[in-house]
């Protein structure tokens, strides 16, 4: 019955939403299209933490986000955001791996302009 | 009956978008037909196993995701054509490999090297809700959706080792 399953997807909800098909039906029906538009979303906001965390693990060993991406992008290695962030939690050493093959490559054109990556004030 | 202009309108589209693709086709992606195969099968599962745990990691790419796996790893990955229960699987693109003395990073991938993996089951996702309400009209449309999934049991790593010999150890194998 319909009925029965709109108070089913209703479970969980405050007061009279739960229980009363007259105020839940307007809920559920709310609740789908939130849960549409945020299936969507969650892709959007998995890719922004998973960025926050190779950032803080990058920044760990000297070198920020953005080199870090351009010099894995100018390697060629196609290791991806989610990975990348995985790896940096679990495989800490393998981590290094990349960012220290990302600082080798890129000591080959620093040398040129001399600078260093993320400035004097954080060290 | 197809009209004419319509196959010559397609054609020109395909040519248009392909010469779109050509020119922004970044360094990531050298050439698609440049990577191996994501998988091919090996033979099948013979009976029942049990798999160790080793200290090794793999970087796979397996349709448009990459998974970080080891062995006895079950991965739900989309569904893979052509493979039955109980097929064994070789992964051929390794992105990385890691081991607890060394890492190996793919240029985009480790030549020679792979994972095999068992389909351990082909199945259904759990359903979602599809649905649309436009408000003040009168008008909803309520759909569902089940995703299909390949469940692939990681059974080993290729490529790396993972323990690294000692001196001795060589002394002795030559």
């Amino acid at each position: 019955m319909r009925k029965e399953r709109i108070l089913e997807l209703a479970k969980g909800f405050r007061g009279r939403r739960k229980n009363c098909i007259r105020v839940a039906r307007p809920a559920v029906e709310k609740a789908l299209v939130y849960a549409f538009r945020d299936r969507r979303q969650k892709k959007r906001d998995m890719r922004t933490l998973w960025i926050q965390r190779i950032s803080a693990a990058a920044r760990e060993h000297g070198v920020k986000y953005s080199n870090l991406m351009h010099g894995l992008q100018q390697d060629n290695i196609m290791i991806n955001r989610k990975v990348l962030s995985e790896l940096a939690m679990y495989e800490p050493y393998s981590f290094q791996a990349l960012v220290d093959q990302v600082k080798f490559m890129r000591a080959g054109t620093a040398a040129l302009s001399g600078s260093s990556d993320l400035g004097p004030a954080l060290a | 009956m197809e009209s004419r202009l319509g196959l010559l309108r397609s054609d020109f589209a395909g040519q248009a978008i392909q010469s779109a693709r050509q020119a922004c086709r970044s360094i990531y992606s050298d050439a698609e037909d440049d990577l191996p195969r994501q998988y091919s099968k090996a033979g099948r599962v013979d009976g029942p196993y049990t798999l160790k745990r080793t200290p090794v990691f793999a970087v796979v790419e397996i349709g448009p995701t990459q998974y970080k796996v080891s062995a006895d790893d079950l991965v739900y990955a989309e569904k893979l054509k052509g493979v039955t229960v109980n097929d064994k699987v070789t992964l051929n693109r390794v992105l990385m490999l890691g081991s607890r003395y060394e890492t190996v990073i793919g240029r985009p991938i480790v030549p020679e090297a792979f994972v095999s993996a068992a389909v351990e089951e082909q199945i259904l996702d759990g359903k979602v809700l599809v649905f649309h309400k436009r408000r003040r009209k009168n008008s909803k449309k309520m759909k569902g959706h089940r995703q299909e999934l390949t469940g692939l049991r990681i059974l080993e790593v290729h490529g790396i080792e993972s323990e690294q010999a000692t001196p001795a150890e060589e002394a002795i194998a030559a």
